[in-house]
Protein backbone atom coordinates (compact mmCIF):
# COMPACT_ATOMS: atom_id res chain seq x y z
CA UNK A 1 0.00 0.00 0.00
CA UNK A 2 3.03 2.73 0.60
CA UNK A 3 4.59 2.40 -2.80
CA UNK A 4 1.28 2.32 -4.32
CA UNK A 5 0.43 5.39 -2.64
CA UNK A 6 3.80 6.53 -3.31
CA UNK A 7 3.35 5.50 -7.54
CA UNK A 8 0.19 7.29 -7.78
CA UNK A 9 1.65 10.74 -5.29
CA UNK A 10 4.36 10.23 -8.49
CA UNK A 11 1.44 11.10 -11.21
CA UNK A 12 -0.72 12.96 -9.71
CA UNK A 13 -0.40 16.13 -11.28
CA UNK A 14 -0.31 14.54 -14.72
CA UNK A 15 -3.09 12.45 -13.98
CA UNK A 16 -5.01 15.74 -13.03
CA UNK A 17 -4.36 17.35 -15.92
CA UNK A 18 -5.13 14.73 -18.04
CA UNK A 19 -8.34 14.29 -15.97
CA UNK A 20 -9.01 17.87 -16.63
CA UNK A 21 -8.57 17.64 -20.56
CA UNK A 22 -10.84 14.43 -20.62
CA UNK A 23 -13.53 16.42 -19.23
CA UNK A 24 -13.17 19.68 -21.18
CA UNK A 25 -13.59 17.19 -24.02
CA UNK A 26 -16.91 15.62 -23.35
CA UNK A 27 -17.78 19.11 -22.10
CA UNK A 28 -17.13 20.25 -25.38
CA UNK A 29 -18.32 17.41 -27.53
CA UNK A 30 -21.65 17.19 -25.63
CA UNK A 31 -22.11 21.30 -25.77
CA UNK A 32 -22.03 21.26 -29.68
CA UNK A 33 -24.76 18.11 -29.92
CA UNK A 34 -27.70 20.16 -29.57
CA UNK A 35 -26.15 21.57 -32.62
CA UNK A 36 -25.64 18.48 -34.53
CA UNK A 37 -29.35 17.32 -33.62
CA UNK A 38 -31.03 19.81 -34.80
CA UNK A 39 -29.24 19.65 -38.02
CA UNK A 40 -29.70 16.33 -38.30
CA UNK A 41 -31.71 16.19 -42.15
CA UNK A 42 -28.75 18.77 -43.12
CA UNK A 43 -26.28 16.67 -41.96
CA UNK A 44 -27.19 13.61 -42.71
CA UNK A 45 -27.34 14.94 -46.39
CA UNK A 46 -24.07 16.05 -45.81
CA UNK A 47 -22.23 13.47 -44.76
CA UNK A 48 -23.95 10.97 -47.52
CA UNK A 49 -22.01 13.22 -49.88
CA UNK A 50 -18.45 12.63 -47.73
CA UNK A 51 -16.59 10.18 -49.63
CA UNK A 52 -17.27 6.66 -48.64
CA UNK A 53 -13.21 5.84 -47.91
CA UNK A 54 -13.42 8.85 -45.19
CA UNK A 55 -16.63 7.59 -43.96
CA UNK A 56 -14.65 4.48 -43.34
CA UNK A 57 -11.88 5.33 -42.00
CA UNK A 58 -13.54 7.75 -39.41
CA UNK A 59 -16.40 5.13 -39.22
CA UNK A 60 -19.13 7.74 -39.39
CA UNK A 61 -22.20 5.68 -38.63
CA UNK A 62 -25.42 7.11 -38.08
CA UNK A 63 -23.79 10.29 -36.83
CA UNK A 64 -26.82 12.63 -35.85
CA UNK A 65 -27.40 9.64 -33.10
CA UNK A 66 -26.41 9.64 -29.40
CA UNK A 67 -23.74 6.52 -30.31
CA UNK A 68 -22.69 7.94 -33.56
CA UNK A 69 -21.63 10.82 -32.34
CA UNK A 70 -19.90 10.04 -29.66
CA UNK A 71 -18.72 7.07 -31.08
CA UNK A 72 -17.23 9.65 -33.31
CA UNK A 73 -16.31 12.60 -31.62
CA UNK A 74 -14.75 10.62 -28.69
CA UNK A 75 -14.82 6.97 -28.61
CA UNK A 76 -13.05 6.36 -31.93
CA UNK A 77 -10.33 8.65 -31.58
CA UNK A 78 -9.66 11.38 -28.29
CA UNK A 79 -11.08 9.09 -25.38
CA UNK A 80 -8.44 6.00 -26.29
CA UNK A 81 -5.79 8.70 -27.34
CA UNK A 82 -5.80 9.75 -23.51
CA UNK A 83 -6.29 6.59 -21.80
CA UNK A 84 -3.28 5.25 -24.44
CA UNK A 85 -1.26 8.03 -23.24
CA UNK A 86 -1.42 7.57 -19.51
CA UNK A 87 -1.16 3.60 -19.86
CA UNK A 88 2.19 4.58 -21.79
CA UNK A 89 3.44 6.75 -19.42
CA UNK A 90 2.76 5.21 -16.25
CA UNK A 91 4.69 2.18 -17.78
CA UNK A 92 7.37 3.39 -18.97
CA UNK A 93 8.12 5.37 -15.71
CA UNK A 94 7.12 2.02 -13.76
CA UNK A 95 10.49 0.28 -13.65
CA UNK A 96 12.84 2.47 -16.06
CA UNK A 97 12.73 6.00 -14.53
CA UNK A 98 13.74 4.56 -11.57
CA UNK A 99 16.95 3.04 -13.06
CA UNK A 100 17.00 6.08 -15.30
CA UNK A 101 16.79 8.20 -12.18
CA UNK A 102 18.79 6.01 -9.96
CA UNK A 103 16.66 5.58 -6.97
CA UNK A 104 16.16 2.07 -8.18
CA UNK A 105 19.44 1.45 -6.44
CA UNK A 106 17.70 2.37 -2.96
CA UNK A 107 14.22 1.31 -3.81
CA UNK A 108 15.74 -2.36 -5.11
CA UNK A 109 17.82 -3.47 -2.04
CA UNK A 110 14.55 -2.38 0.54
CA UNK A 111 12.71 -6.04 1.53
CA UNK A 112 10.81 -5.99 -1.53
CA UNK A 113 11.25 -8.33 -4.35
CA UNK A 114 11.75 -6.66 -8.09
CA UNK A 115 8.53 -8.91 -8.51
CA UNK A 116 6.60 -7.11 -6.19
CA UNK A 117 7.50 -3.60 -6.62
CA UNK A 118 6.66 -3.89 -10.46
CA UNK A 119 3.37 -5.78 -9.56
CA UNK A 120 1.93 -2.80 -7.19
CA UNK A 121 3.26 -0.37 -10.05
CA UNK A 122 1.46 -2.51 -12.64
CA UNK A 123 -1.77 -2.47 -10.04
CA UNK A 124 -1.19 0.98 -9.32
CA UNK A 125 -1.42 1.81 -13.36
CA UNK A 126 -4.44 -0.29 -13.72
CA UNK A 127 -6.46 1.06 -10.94
CA UNK A 128 -5.87 4.63 -12.68
CA UNK A 129 -6.95 3.05 -15.77
CA UNK A 130 -10.40 1.85 -14.59
CA UNK A 131 -11.28 5.52 -12.53
CA UNK A 132 -10.42 7.22 -15.28
CA UNK A 133 -12.54 4.93 -17.01
CA UNK A 134 -15.34 5.83 -14.00
CA UNK A 135 -14.86 9.32 -14.44
CA UNK A 136 -15.71 9.03 -18.50
CA UNK A 137 -18.47 7.05 -17.41
CA UNK A 138 -19.84 9.76 -14.50
CA UNK A 139 -19.25 12.78 -16.75
CA UNK A 140 -21.12 11.70 -19.85
CA UNK A 141 -24.19 9.85 -17.92
CA UNK A 142 -24.22 13.39 -16.03
CA UNK A 143 -23.62 15.25 -19.42
CA UNK A 144 -26.47 13.64 -21.99
CA UNK A 145 -29.20 14.63 -19.75
CA UNK A 146 -28.36 18.02 -19.70
CA UNK A 147 -28.16 17.95 -23.97
CA UNK A 148 -30.83 15.59 -24.20
CA UNK A 149 -28.72 12.27 -25.81
CA UNK A 150 -30.06 9.19 -25.87
CA UNK A 151 -27.44 6.80 -25.08
CA UNK A 152 -27.78 3.47 -22.71
CA UNK A 153 -25.43 3.68 -19.33
CA UNK A 154 -24.25 0.15 -20.34
CA UNK A 155 -23.00 1.49 -23.34
CA UNK A 156 -21.32 4.14 -22.03
CA UNK A 157 -20.08 1.61 -19.61
CA UNK A 158 -18.86 -0.50 -22.64
CA UNK A 159 -17.03 2.24 -24.37
CA UNK A 160 -15.17 3.58 -21.18
CA UNK A 161 -13.84 0.57 -20.43
CA UNK A 162 -12.87 -0.20 -23.89
CA UNK A 163 -10.99 2.89 -23.84
CA UNK A 164 -9.31 1.60 -20.23
CA UNK A 165 -8.59 -1.53 -21.98
CA UNK A 166 -6.55 -0.39 -24.47
CA UNK A 167 -4.64 2.17 -21.87
CA UNK A 168 -3.89 -1.22 -19.86
CA UNK A 169 -2.39 -2.83 -23.20
CA UNK A 170 -0.57 -0.08 -23.98
CA UNK A 171 0.71 0.29 -20.03
CA UNK A 172 1.63 -3.48 -20.53
CA UNK A 173 3.83 -3.12 -23.22
CA UNK A 174 5.36 -0.04 -21.90
CA UNK A 175 6.20 -1.85 -18.83
CA UNK A 176 7.49 -4.96 -20.42
CA UNK A 177 10.00 -2.47 -22.69
CA UNK A 178 11.32 -0.97 -19.74
CA UNK A 179 11.54 -3.90 -17.46
CA UNK A 180 13.41 -5.06 -20.13
CA UNK A 181 15.95 -2.42 -21.58
CA UNK A 182 15.54 0.15 -18.36
CA UNK A 183 15.28 2.97 -20.87
CA UNK A 184 12.21 5.50 -20.73
CA UNK A 185 12.46 7.02 -23.49
CA UNK A 186 12.35 3.60 -25.57
CA UNK A 187 9.54 2.33 -23.66
CA UNK A 188 7.91 5.08 -24.29
CA UNK A 189 8.46 5.45 -27.62
CA UNK A 190 7.94 1.99 -28.22
CA UNK A 191 4.35 1.86 -27.06
CA UNK A 192 3.21 4.92 -28.49
CA UNK A 193 4.87 3.91 -31.63
CA UNK A 194 2.82 0.69 -31.93
CA UNK A 195 -0.55 2.56 -30.41
CA UNK A 196 0.07 4.99 -33.83
CA UNK A 197 0.78 1.56 -36.01
CA UNK A 198 -1.75 -0.18 -34.83
CA UNK A 199 -4.71 2.92 -35.19
CA UNK A 200 -3.55 3.40 -38.46
CA UNK A 201 -3.78 -0.26 -39.58
CA UNK A 202 -6.82 -0.28 -38.03
CA UNK A 203 -8.68 3.18 -39.61
CA UNK A 204 -6.97 2.02 -43.06
CA UNK A 205 -8.21 -1.47 -42.97
CA UNK A 206 -11.18 -0.97 -44.52
CA UNK A 207 -9.61 0.56 -47.48
CA UNK A 208 -6.17 -1.83 -47.59
CA UNK A 209 -6.65 -5.39 -48.09
CA UNK A 210 -3.18 -5.88 -46.35
CA UNK A 211 -4.55 -4.19 -42.89
CA UNK A 212 -7.52 -5.96 -43.35
CA UNK A 213 -5.48 -9.43 -42.63
CA UNK A 214 -3.87 -8.36 -39.82
CA UNK A 215 -7.20 -6.69 -38.28
CA UNK A 216 -7.76 -10.01 -36.22
CA UNK A 217 -4.46 -9.37 -34.36
CA UNK A 218 -4.84 -5.42 -34.14
CA UNK A 219 -5.79 -4.29 -30.11
CA UNK A 220 -7.85 -1.29 -31.87
CA UNK A 221 -9.91 -4.32 -33.69
CA UNK A 222 -10.56 -5.82 -30.00
CA UNK A 223 -11.52 -2.93 -28.55
CA UNK A 224 -12.74 0.01 -31.20
CA UNK A 225 -13.67 -2.62 -33.64
CA UNK A 226 -16.42 -3.91 -31.91
CA UNK A 227 -18.48 -0.60 -31.95
CA UNK A 228 -18.86 -0.46 -27.85
CA UNK A 229 -21.27 2.27 -28.10
CA UNK A 230 -23.91 0.43 -30.36
CA UNK A 231 -23.13 -3.35 -29.41
CA UNK A 232 -21.71 -3.40 -25.70
CA UNK A 233 -18.32 -5.28 -24.61
CA UNK A 234 -17.46 -8.07 -26.77
CA UNK A 235 -16.35 -10.59 -24.33
CA UNK A 236 -14.15 -12.48 -26.54
CA UNK A 237 -12.17 -9.26 -27.37
CA UNK A 238 -12.19 -8.37 -24.00
CA UNK A 239 -10.76 -11.85 -22.89
CA UNK A 240 -8.43 -11.66 -25.59
CA UNK A 241 -7.02 -8.31 -24.67
CA UNK A 242 -6.74 -9.40 -21.11
CA UNK A 243 -4.76 -12.69 -22.11
CA UNK A 244 -2.39 -10.10 -24.21
CA UNK A 245 -2.29 -7.68 -21.64
CA UNK A 246 -1.21 -10.46 -19.22
CA UNK A 247 1.34 -11.95 -21.01
CA UNK A 248 2.92 -8.80 -21.20
CA UNK A 249 2.93 -8.17 -17.39
CA UNK A 250 4.03 -11.56 -17.17
CA UNK A 251 7.11 -11.51 -19.53
CA UNK A 252 7.88 -7.94 -17.77
CA UNK A 253 7.85 -9.39 -14.37
CA UNK A 254 9.83 -12.48 -15.45
CA UNK A 255 12.99 -10.36 -17.09
CA UNK A 256 13.06 -7.58 -14.52
CA UNK A 257 13.44 -10.19 -12.01
CA UNK A 258 16.95 -11.63 -13.61
CA UNK A 259 17.83 -8.45 -15.44
CA UNK A 260 21.23 -6.37 -14.03
CA UNK A 261 19.97 -3.21 -12.57
CA UNK A 262 21.85 -0.42 -14.48
CA UNK A 263 24.29 2.15 -12.65
CA UNK B 1 36.94 -17.07 14.93
CA UNK B 2 33.29 -16.02 14.22
CA UNK B 3 31.01 -16.97 10.90
CA UNK B 4 31.66 -14.26 8.45
CA UNK B 5 28.66 -11.89 7.61
CA UNK B 6 29.91 -11.25 4.76
CA UNK B 7 31.61 -13.93 2.28
CA UNK B 8 32.83 -13.25 -1.46
CA UNK B 9 34.15 -16.40 -2.71
CA UNK B 10 35.51 -15.80 -6.22
CA UNK B 11 33.25 -13.39 -7.19
CA UNK B 12 33.05 -12.56 -11.29
CA UNK B 13 30.71 -10.30 -13.16
CA UNK B 14 31.38 -9.57 -16.30
CA UNK B 15 28.62 -7.45 -18.65
CA UNK B 16 28.69 -8.88 -21.39
CA UNK B 17 32.29 -9.16 -22.68
CA UNK B 18 33.46 -6.41 -20.83
CA UNK B 19 34.86 -7.39 -17.33
CA UNK B 20 33.26 -5.60 -14.12
CA UNK B 21 35.33 -7.81 -11.46
CA UNK B 22 37.03 -11.02 -11.11
CA UNK B 23 37.54 -13.32 -8.66
CA UNK B 24 37.53 -11.19 -5.38
CA UNK B 25 37.36 -13.34 -2.42
CA UNK B 26 37.09 -11.97 0.89
CA UNK B 27 35.12 -12.27 4.30
CA UNK B 28 33.43 -9.27 6.54
CA UNK B 29 33.12 -10.78 10.27
CA UNK B 30 30.80 -9.03 12.80
CA UNK B 31 32.15 -5.92 14.48
CA UNK B 32 34.77 -5.38 11.68
CA UNK B 33 34.77 -2.46 9.57
CA UNK B 34 36.74 -3.45 5.86
CA UNK B 35 37.81 -0.44 3.69
CA UNK B 36 37.72 -1.64 -0.24
CA UNK B 37 39.60 0.75 -1.99
CA UNK B 38 41.19 1.32 -5.81
CA UNK B 39 40.59 3.66 -8.53
CA UNK B 40 37.41 4.89 -10.25
CA UNK B 41 36.32 1.52 -12.49
CA UNK B 42 38.31 -1.00 -10.19
CA UNK B 43 35.03 -3.07 -9.51
CA UNK B 44 34.16 -1.49 -6.02
CA UNK B 45 30.76 -0.54 -6.78
CA UNK B 46 29.88 -3.91 -9.12
CA UNK B 47 30.93 -5.48 -6.34
CA UNK B 48 28.94 -3.90 -3.99
CA UNK B 49 25.89 -4.05 -6.07
CA UNK B 50 26.31 -7.82 -6.51
CA UNK B 51 26.01 -8.10 -2.96
CA UNK B 52 22.88 -6.13 -2.48
CA UNK B 53 21.28 -8.17 -5.77
CA UNK B 54 21.17 -5.08 -8.32
CA UNK B 55 23.80 -7.09 -10.62
CA UNK B 56 23.59 -10.57 -10.85
CA UNK B 57 26.98 -12.42 -10.18
CA UNK B 58 28.90 -13.93 -13.22
CA UNK B 59 30.26 -16.79 -11.26
CA UNK B 60 31.57 -17.35 -7.87
CA UNK B 61 29.47 -16.89 -4.75
CA UNK B 62 28.76 -14.16 -2.51
CA UNK B 63 26.81 -14.92 1.07
CA UNK B 64 25.50 -12.45 3.86
CA UNK B 65 25.05 -13.98 6.96
CA UNK B 66 25.46 -17.64 5.83
CA UNK B 67 22.82 -16.94 2.77
CA UNK B 68 23.34 -16.92 -0.93
CA UNK B 69 22.58 -13.09 -1.54
CA UNK B 70 20.47 -14.13 -4.80
CA UNK B 71 18.26 -16.76 -2.57
CA UNK B 72 15.32 -15.45 -0.10
CA UNK B 73 17.16 -12.09 -1.33
CA UNK B 74 14.05 -9.74 0.09
CA UNK B 75 14.24 -11.47 3.56
CA UNK B 76 17.68 -10.97 3.63
CA UNK B 77 17.72 -7.61 2.65
CA UNK B 78 15.72 -6.80 5.69
CA UNK B 79 19.35 -6.92 7.58
CA UNK B 80 21.36 -4.35 5.59
CA UNK B 81 22.17 -1.13 5.20
CA UNK B 82 23.16 0.24 1.65
CA UNK B 83 24.38 3.19 0.74
CA UNK B 84 24.84 3.63 -3.22
CA UNK B 85 27.46 5.58 -4.94
CA UNK B 86 26.45 9.10 -5.71
CA UNK B 87 23.08 7.62 -4.51
CA UNK B 88 19.68 9.39 -5.93
CA UNK B 89 16.93 10.18 -4.02
CA UNK B 90 13.32 10.99 -4.69
CA UNK B 91 13.33 14.89 -5.44
CA UNK B 92 9.58 16.19 -4.52
CA UNK B 93 9.94 14.81 -1.28
CA UNK B 94 11.42 16.33 2.18
CA UNK B 95 14.10 14.33 3.72
CA UNK B 96 11.88 13.03 6.69
CA UNK B 97 9.03 12.18 4.17
CA UNK B 98 11.78 10.33 2.26
CA UNK B 99 12.91 8.77 4.92
CA UNK B 100 9.41 7.46 6.55
CA UNK B 101 8.68 6.64 2.89
CA UNK B 102 11.74 4.10 3.36
CA UNK B 103 11.04 2.77 6.89
CA UNK B 104 7.38 2.09 6.35
CA UNK B 105 8.59 -0.16 3.01
CA UNK B 106 10.76 -1.64 5.66
CA UNK B 107 7.85 -1.86 7.93
CA UNK B 108 10.32 -0.68 10.77
CA UNK B 109 9.55 2.49 13.18
CA UNK B 110 12.79 4.39 12.74
CA UNK B 111 11.30 7.75 14.42
CA UNK B 112 13.75 8.14 16.96
CA UNK B 113 16.72 6.78 15.13
CA UNK B 114 15.95 9.30 11.83
CA UNK B 115 15.76 12.32 14.31
CA UNK B 116 18.77 11.45 15.99
CA UNK B 117 20.94 11.20 13.07
CA UNK B 118 19.59 14.21 11.66
CA UNK B 119 20.35 16.28 14.36
CA UNK B 120 23.84 14.84 14.71
CA UNK B 121 24.36 15.63 10.89
CA UNK B 122 22.58 18.90 11.46
CA UNK B 123 20.42 18.25 8.76
CA UNK B 124 16.82 19.78 7.85
CA UNK B 125 14.65 17.30 7.04
CA UNK B 126 11.11 19.73 6.25
CA UNK B 127 13.31 20.62 2.92
CA UNK B 128 12.34 18.81 -0.24
CA UNK B 129 15.40 16.76 -1.45
CA UNK B 130 15.58 19.19 -4.80
CA UNK B 131 16.18 22.29 -2.53
CA UNK B 132 19.10 20.17 -0.15
CA UNK B 133 22.39 20.71 -1.28
CA UNK B 134 24.80 17.42 -2.96
CA UNK B 135 25.29 17.08 1.09
CA UNK B 136 22.80 17.37 2.63
CA UNK B 137 21.11 14.79 0.24
CA UNK B 138 24.24 12.53 1.25
CA UNK B 139 23.23 12.83 4.90
CA UNK B 140 19.61 11.50 3.81
CA UNK B 141 21.32 8.88 2.12
CA UNK B 142 23.55 8.03 4.70
CA UNK B 143 20.85 7.77 7.44
CA UNK B 144 18.50 6.10 5.07
CA UNK B 145 21.33 3.02 5.04
CA UNK B 146 21.76 3.31 9.27
CA UNK B 147 18.56 3.99 10.29
CA UNK B 148 17.34 0.49 10.76
CA UNK B 149 20.22 -0.77 13.01
CA UNK B 150 21.45 -3.57 9.91
CA UNK B 151 23.67 -6.48 10.85
CA UNK B 152 25.22 -5.57 7.60
CA UNK B 153 26.44 -2.49 6.06
CA UNK B 154 27.85 -1.99 2.64
CA UNK B 155 28.35 2.00 1.84
CA UNK B 156 29.89 2.88 -1.13
CA UNK B 157 31.91 6.17 -0.98
CA UNK B 158 29.34 7.07 2.24
CA UNK B 159 31.24 10.77 3.27
CA UNK B 160 31.39 12.10 -0.46
CA UNK B 161 30.11 15.36 -0.36
CA UNK B 162 30.20 15.19 3.71
CA UNK B 163 32.04 18.72 5.84
CA UNK B 164 34.90 17.49 7.48
CA UNK B 165 32.63 18.08 10.85
CA UNK B 166 29.95 15.63 9.63
CA UNK B 167 32.00 13.50 8.43
CA UNK B 168 33.56 13.12 12.02
CA UNK B 169 29.69 12.14 13.36
CA UNK B 170 29.74 9.91 10.66
CA UNK B 171 33.08 8.14 11.98
CA UNK B 172 31.52 8.08 15.41
CA UNK B 173 28.23 6.14 14.20
CA UNK B 174 30.48 3.73 12.48
CA UNK B 175 32.19 3.04 15.34
CA UNK B 176 29.21 2.53 17.40
CA UNK B 177 27.26 0.30 15.19
CA UNK B 178 31.11 -1.42 15.03
CA UNK B 179 31.16 -2.09 18.53
CA UNK B 180 27.67 -3.55 18.23
CA UNK B 181 28.89 -5.69 16.05
CA UNK B 182 27.64 -4.76 12.69
CA UNK B 183 29.60 -5.93 9.95
CA UNK B 184 30.84 -3.06 7.73
CA UNK B 185 32.20 -3.05 4.04
CA UNK B 186 32.69 0.87 3.15
CA UNK B 187 34.82 1.92 0.00
CA UNK B 188 36.32 5.36 0.20
CA UNK B 189 38.47 8.00 -1.62
CA UNK B 190 39.17 9.37 1.76
CA UNK B 191 42.19 7.20 2.81
CA UNK B 192 42.63 8.64 6.11
CA UNK B 193 38.96 7.78 6.91
CA UNK B 194 39.59 4.03 5.59
CA UNK B 195 42.96 4.05 7.70
CA UNK B 196 40.83 5.74 10.87
CA UNK B 197 37.65 3.45 10.48
CA UNK B 198 39.08 0.00 9.24
CA UNK B 199 40.54 -3.05 10.69
CA UNK B 200 41.30 -4.93 7.27
CA UNK B 201 41.53 -3.06 3.71
CA UNK B 202 40.91 -5.03 0.51
CA UNK B 203 42.35 -3.33 -2.71
CA UNK B 204 41.31 -3.82 -5.93
CA UNK B 205 42.51 -3.00 -9.17
CA UNK B 206 41.24 -3.18 -12.87
CA UNK B 207 38.96 -5.48 -11.65
CA UNK B 208 41.31 -7.86 -9.84
CA UNK B 209 41.97 -8.18 -6.29
CA UNK B 210 44.99 -6.68 -5.86
CA UNK B 211 45.54 -7.23 -1.63
CA UNK B 212 43.66 -8.42 1.32
CA UNK B 213 45.43 -6.96 4.59
CA UNK B 214 44.75 -5.89 8.19
CA UNK B 215 45.72 -2.31 8.33
CA UNK B 216 48.18 -2.77 11.69
CA UNK B 217 50.01 -5.53 9.67
CA UNK B 218 50.11 -3.66 6.42
CA UNK B 219 51.75 -1.10 8.08
CA UNK B 220 54.13 -3.25 9.89
CA UNK B 221 54.92 -5.16 6.33
CA UNK B 222 55.42 -1.44 4.23
CA UNK B 223 58.56 -0.26 3.98
CA UNK B 224 59.87 2.80 5.72
CA UNK B 225 62.42 5.16 4.85
CA UNK B 226 64.78 5.72 8.34
CA UNK B 227 67.26 8.96 8.83
CA UNK B 228 69.55 8.41 11.58
CA UNK B 229 72.38 11.12 12.55
CA UNK B 230 75.34 10.51 14.33
CA UNK B 231 78.15 13.02 15.99
CA UNK B 232 80.78 11.88 13.08
CA UNK B 233 80.48 9.99 9.61
CA UNK B 234 80.83 6.29 9.82
CA UNK B 235 81.43 3.80 7.33
CA UNK B 236 78.58 1.63 5.14
CA UNK B 237 80.09 -1.57 6.57
CA UNK B 238 79.30 -0.88 9.82
CA UNK B 239 75.75 -2.06 8.55
CA UNK B 240 76.43 -4.75 6.69
CA UNK B 241 74.55 -7.63 7.67
CA UNK B 242 71.64 -6.20 9.09
CA UNK B 243 68.93 -8.07 7.60
CA UNK B 244 65.46 -6.23 5.94
CA UNK B 245 67.87 -2.65 5.41
CA UNK B 246 67.89 -1.26 1.44
CA UNK B 247 68.93 1.36 -0.44
CA UNK B 248 71.49 2.64 2.31
CA UNK B 249 72.80 6.33 1.55
CA UNK B 250 75.56 7.69 3.03
CA UNK B 251 75.46 11.88 3.73
CA UNK B 252 78.39 12.00 6.03
CA UNK B 253 76.91 12.57 8.93
CA UNK B 254 73.70 11.43 8.12
CA UNK B 255 72.69 7.82 7.04
CA UNK B 256 69.10 7.24 5.25
CA UNK B 257 68.01 3.81 4.11
CA UNK B 258 65.13 2.08 3.79
CA UNK B 259 64.03 -0.59 6.42
CA UNK B 260 61.38 -3.69 5.63
CA UNK B 261 60.25 -5.02 9.23
CA UNK B 262 61.28 -4.57 13.02
CA UNK B 263 64.33 -1.95 12.91
CA UNK B 264 65.68 -3.19 16.32
CA UNK B 265 68.88 -4.87 15.01
CA UNK B 266 69.37 -1.69 12.62
CA UNK B 267 68.95 1.03 15.88
CA UNK B 268 71.01 -1.16 17.98
CA UNK B 269 73.83 -1.08 15.52
CA UNK B 270 73.45 2.48 15.17
CA UNK B 271 73.47 3.50 18.64
CA UNK B 272 76.75 1.61 19.37
CA UNK B 273 78.34 3.58 16.65
CA UNK B 274 77.19 7.12 18.17
CA UNK B 275 73.47 7.34 16.96
CA UNK B 276 72.28 11.00 18.32
CA UNK B 277 68.98 11.10 16.66
CA UNK B 278 66.36 9.33 14.45
CA UNK B 279 64.12 9.89 12.06
CA UNK B 280 61.10 7.13 10.90
CA UNK B 281 58.98 8.02 7.83
CA UNK B 282 55.98 5.95 8.34
CA UNK B 283 54.01 4.86 4.82
CA UNK B 284 50.37 5.78 5.04
CA UNK B 285 47.96 3.96 3.11
CA UNK B 286 48.28 6.54 0.68
CA UNK B 287 51.51 5.35 -0.51
CA UNK B 288 50.63 2.07 0.12
CA UNK B 289 47.25 2.58 -2.14
CA UNK B 290 48.96 4.32 -4.86
CA UNK B 291 51.75 2.20 -5.17
CA UNK B 292 49.44 -0.59 -5.38
CA UNK B 293 47.41 0.74 -8.11
CA UNK B 294 50.33 2.54 -10.02
CA UNK B 295 52.28 -0.44 -9.92
CA UNK B 296 49.80 -3.12 -10.22
CA UNK B 297 51.74 -5.51 -7.69
CA UNK B 298 53.14 -5.23 -4.09
CA UNK B 299 55.84 -2.41 -4.39
CA UNK B 300 56.44 -0.80 -1.42
CA UNK B 301 54.91 -4.02 0.69
CA UNK B 302 57.55 -6.48 2.09
CA UNK B 303 55.92 -9.94 1.09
Amino acid sequence: MVLLLKTAGDHWRSYAGWTIGLLAMVGIQLSVYPTVRSSAAGLATFLDNYPEALKQIFRMEDYTSGAGYLSTELFSMMLPLIFISIGASWGANATAQEEERRTADILLTLPISRVRVLSIKITTAIIAQVLLAAVTVLSLVIGIGFVDLTLGTTKIVAGALTGALLGILFNAVATFLGAALGKRSIALGGAIALAIAGFLFFSLAPLVDTFERITPINPFQWTLGSRPLFNGIDVGYTILSLVVASAFYGAALVVFKRRDIQA
Amino acid sequence: MPASAISIQGLTKYYGRDLGVADVTFDVYPGEVIGFLGPNGAGKTTTMRSLVGLLNITSGRAQILGQEVSVNASALRAKIGYLPGAPALYKNLTGLKHLEFLAKMREVNCTEAIHTMAERFDLDLGRRIHELSKGNQQKVAVIQALMHKPEVLILDEPTSGLDPIVQREFSAIIDDMQTRGTAILLSSHVLSEVEHLADRVVIVNAGKQVLVEEISRLKEKTVRTIDLYFAMPVKEEVFAGIGGIKDLRMYGNRVSCTVVGAENALLRCAVDNGLESVQTHESSLDDIFFSLVSGGDTNGIAS
